[in-house]
């Protein structure tokens, strides 16, 4: 483990972190997977050839090498399939991620600035909504709203905003006892200024931090989602339904079940030391 | 006259990273048995580091680099980590500095007791708990049987002290580390407590090596006395000729810093900070010189 | 004293449940697409529809909907499933038992775990086990039970096929329960055929939902213990010549059991969500997977049910983790 050291530029310790380059090259790779689909992918990941159906991957007995990865029930291509399913986990983390942090951060700055009765206000709604679990809330969620990729992102956001508004209404509430706000205040600067211009800033590697990590936990809630048949239509390649297809011929083809179950593993793993290792550069003491 | 402890010229430093940081140099102190000696020094003098090693609670980043520690059983510390070990289980102990802390706070006071007096002597937890009661009527607390069936936080700070103390004598120790035992207390409870100790100490014959930064309370209870500073001795002698004739300038200094009874009006004087530096100074060439 | 203490957290739990009632009634009135049109089909008439509406309640106002849903959930009536045409409380009470059990032997599972993994990790501190507990720690921790349940079940299930990755039992042993508790009640009745297969089909669901919860109780736990170590009454212990094994065991460990429950309770609460999907990537006949289908199928009192029995389950939880906080620490039973 590197020793942290903060004489280091900043730069050479992100780059001194082996679990930062293992994230940024997992996350690298997804990026890639998900533009280059159409050119990456072998096969159309729609094309069904009932002739070719159940062919394991080809390093296996009976594996074709056109097939590298092996097909489904219908035959159709796992390896495009996969590729394509890229997509949906990566706009998904992307998107569901961000908007999460834009709600819980703003809630979460003005509940920890501001104080009084507005505080109480949110961080009650925050308490309130983290009492329901959230798998069931998500799945509840997706049927009030509707499948579809949308509803999957709308359903992350109204339950995930929570863990970015706790940590931010902390952090802010840190922030603000500091020198600079005080300073800032004796200028004779706007609240809202020192709030957005000079307490946000500060915020800014603990958010990095916290999309990371929540970019993984939108992965995966689009893959329940999708296994429980209410993300995007069924014969849409994502993870989720390539792993709900899999789960059905488990013995049959246990393929079909462990290579989409190794990619949302992979990605996870990779997010989550993305987003420990930036911690950890960031703030050296954080480690016990 | 036998020693209850001995220490030959030891020294000590902490280890952080690839540096050593003295702590202890050179200290050379005997404890005859039966004494009660004063080990007076400022916050950082070492003197909490030199009751350590005695009990042997060494955090790991200390390191004994050279100098014996030597036990009445027999035991010794060299330069190398050692571990006080089952020989010595019970043989030496400790009166801690504050009372509110150092009682396992999720445990009966009967169970607390019992755990130390049958980890030394296993018997029947009913003659255990006659010991425990006995004990606790020398420390002066009445109603024992009561406080045994009692959680710490219920027990005021004068009380936890004086458990404390009859834990700590309960294994008959040949020595024991009083660590400043009355620092926390109140001003009337002090004097109780002090009494309670020195008593405890006459009747058992027990030495007691006594931690404090209070020359005042040496004057009541110590045989004979040891100043620290920067890690070193600078002055050791029976109590009385120490406080009559003190030959070290910092001695000097510390006893006109007491405020005087019998002498009202006259202006305190601190430590001078030229002394400090002059002492702090010494150490340094002392750590230079060891090192070539 | 302790038991007023005990009645405020019950009057806390309320606003809590009328929470959950007040919110699922609200989500699932706002559902687009008609729950009688889906049970009726095409075939049905005008006629028929408006009584089915009338029989479920569903001609009435939203608000009145609620006052009789309120009615109805005090008085223990929630109404009778659209897709399964049974009483919900009924359902309810038959399959809880199922996720009951699963729940506890997971809590005891993650519990024990993570006693041995921090006690270990504490015991070698700053030597290669506790690297070792830390680096395994770090793994666990990062992947969910979702995930858990699938490779557990590609790893042990299909790859080294020793454990069983459908259903409660195995077909072949038959089992005439009363109480639908069945691993206690075939140990009570001596039936332990039953209770060898009912454990070994919970090994696999009950480890998914155990190892995330396990890692986060060891790092909590972990920490709070390294936090013990250095308090004035571990050294004083450490005076007394007692081995460290001791020291941690007989004197640390209630301490740092207190800190360690309260900060992780929130987690053993996450465990009963994550029953959802274990249940249904192993086939469990639990609450958890009849939710699924609950809303799957749109069937309004049957959803509405299971969220009121999720929240009572959370507050039970709640209240076992103060219950045994209370008991660990005197300070709290006197306060």
């Amino acid at each position: 483990m590197p020793d942290g050291r903060p004489d280091l530029p900043l730069m050479r310790r992100i780059l001194r972190e082996p679990r930062i380059i293992f994230g940024l090259c997992i996350l690298g790779l997804m990026c890639l997977a998900a533009i280059l689909a159409p050119w990456l992918s072998p096969h159309n990941p729609l094309e069904q050839d009932l002739l070719f159906s159940f062919l394991p991957p080809s390093w296996q007995e009976n594996g074709d090498p056109i097939f590298f990865l092996g097909t489904d029930n219908l035959g159709r291509d796992i390896a495009s399939r996969l590729i394509y399913g890229t997509r949906t986990a990566l706009i998904v983390a992307i998107v569901a991620a961000t908007l999460a942090a834009l709600l819980g951060t703003i809630l979460g700055m003005i509940a920890g600035f501001y104080g009084g009765k507005i505080d109480m206000l949110i961080s009650c709604a925050v308490d309130i909504w983290m009492s329901f679990p959230a798998v069931l809330l998500s799945i509840v969620l997706v049927a009030v709203i509707g499948a579809g990729l949308h509803a999957v992102i709308i359903a992350i956001v109204i339950i995930d905003w929570t863990r970015f508004c706790r940590v931010m209404r902390a952090e802010t509430m840190v922030q603000k006892e500091r020198d600079y706000v005080s300073s800032a205040v004796t200028i004779g600067l706007s609240r809202f200024r020192i709030l957005f211009q000079e307490v946000l800033p500060n915020l800014l590697p603990l958010l990095i931090v916290l999309l990371t990590l929540e970019m993984g936990i939108a992965i995966v809630v689009e893959t329940i989602l999708s296994f429980v048949g209410l993300s995007v239509a069924s014969d849409t390649p994502t993870w989720g339904n390539l792993i709900q297809e899999g789960r059905q011929y488990i013995h049959q083809a246990p393929w079909l079940l462990g290579l989409p179950v190794a990619c949302v593993v992979l990605s996870v793993l990779g997010l989550n030391a993305l987003g420990d290792g930036i911690k950890e550069v960031i703030d050296p003491e954080s480690r016990q | 006259m036998t020693h209850a402890l001995s220490i030959n010229d030891l020294h000590l430093g902490v280890r952080n990273g690839s540096i050593l940081t003295p702590i202890l140099r050179g200290i050379n102190l005997d404890l005859s048995e039966g004494e009660i000696h004063g080990l007076v020094g400022e916050s950082g003098a070492g003197k909490t580091m030199l009751g350590r090693v005695i009990l042997d609670i060494l955090p790991p980043a200390a390191v004994i680099t050279s100098g014996k520690v030597k036990y009445p059983t027999g035991a010794s510390t060299h330069s190398a980590r050692y571990t006080r070990g089952k020989k010595n289980r019970g043989r030496i102990s400790l009166i801690p500095q504050d009372p509110m802390t150092s009682l396992n706070p999720v445990k009966r006071i009967g169970k607390q007791m019992g755990e130390i007096l049958k980890l030394v002597h296993p018997d029947s937890s009913h003659r255990t708990r006659k010991r425990a009661e006995q004990l606790l009527r020398e420390v002066k607390i009445k109603k024992p049987e009561h406080v045994l069936q009692q959680y710490p936080h219920q027990l005021s700070g004068g009380m936890r002290q004086r458990v404390l103390i009859a834990m700590a004598f309960s294994t008959e120790p040949k020595l024991i580390v009083a660590d400043e035992p009355t620092t926390a207390l109140d001003v009337s409870v002090q004097r109780q407590v002090l009494r309670l100790i020195r008593d405890l100490q006459k009747n058992r014959g027990t030495t007691i090596l006594f931690v404090t930064h209070d020359l005042g309370v040496v004057a009541k209870i110590c045989d004979r006395v040891s100043l620290m500073h920067s890690g070193m001795i600078l002055e050791q002698g029976d109590v009385a000729d120490v406080f009559r004739t003190p030959s070290h300038r910092y001695t000097q200094s510390l006893l006109e810093a007491i405020p005087r009874y019998d002498r009202p009006r006259e202006k305190l004087a601190p430590v001078a900070e030229d002394l400090q530096t002059e002492l702090i100074q010494t150490a340094r060439e002392y750590d230079q010189r060891r090192q070539t | 004293m302790s038991h007023s203490y005990f009645f405020n957290r019950l009057l806390l739990a309320i606003p809590t449940l009328a929470g959950a009632v007040t919110i699922t009634f609200i989500l699932l009135r706002v559902v687009p697409g008609d729950p009688i049109a889906m049970m009726t089909g095409p075939g049905a008439t005008e006629a028929d529809i408006a009584q089915l509406r009338a029989h479920y309640g569903l001609d009435h106002s939203i608000a009145h909907q609620f006052v009789l849903y309120l009615g109805q959930v005090i008085t223990g009536d929630l109404g009778t499933s659209i897709s399964l045409r049974q009483d919900v409380g009924e359902l309810i009470i038959g399959r809880l038992p199922v996720t009951v059990e699963l729940v506890l032997i997971a809590m005891l599972i993650a519990a024990s775990l993570a006693l041995v993994l921090a006690l270990t990790g504490t015991f070698w501190r700053d030597r290669w086990p506790e690297r070792l507990v830390d680096s395994f720690i770090g793994v666990v921790v990062a992947i969910p039970d979702f995930l858990w349940a699938l490779s557990l079940i590609l790893i042990l299930g299909v790859a080294i096929p020793v454990m069983p990755i459908f259903g409660r039992m195995d077909l072949t042993v038959s089992f005439d329960s009363w109480t639908n508790f069945y691993l206690t009640e075939s140990l009570l009745r001596g039936e332990f055929e039953v209770t060898r297969s009912v454990l070994h089909h919970m090994v696999l669901p009950a480890v998914s939902l155990a190892l995330p919860l396990m890692a986060i109780t060891t790092r909590v736990l972990k920490s709070c213990l390294n936090a013990e170590m250095n308090r004035e009454y571990v050294t004083l212990a450490r005076t007394r010549g007692f081995s460290r094994l001791k020291v941690i065991y007989s004197q640390a460990l209630r301490n740092a059991l207190v800190p360690a429950t309260t900060l992780s309770g929130v987690q053993f609460t996450f465990l009963i969500g994550g029953t959802v999907l274990v249940e249904r990537i192993f086939g469990y006949p639990g609450i958890g997977n009849m939710a699924i289908d609950a809303v799957i199928n749109r069937d309004l009192p049957l959803i509405q049910g299971l969220v009121l029995t999720f929240a009572i389950l959370f507050i039970l939880v709640n209240l076992l983790i103060d219950l045994f906080v209370t008991f660990l620490d005197p300070r709290l039973r006197h306060a």
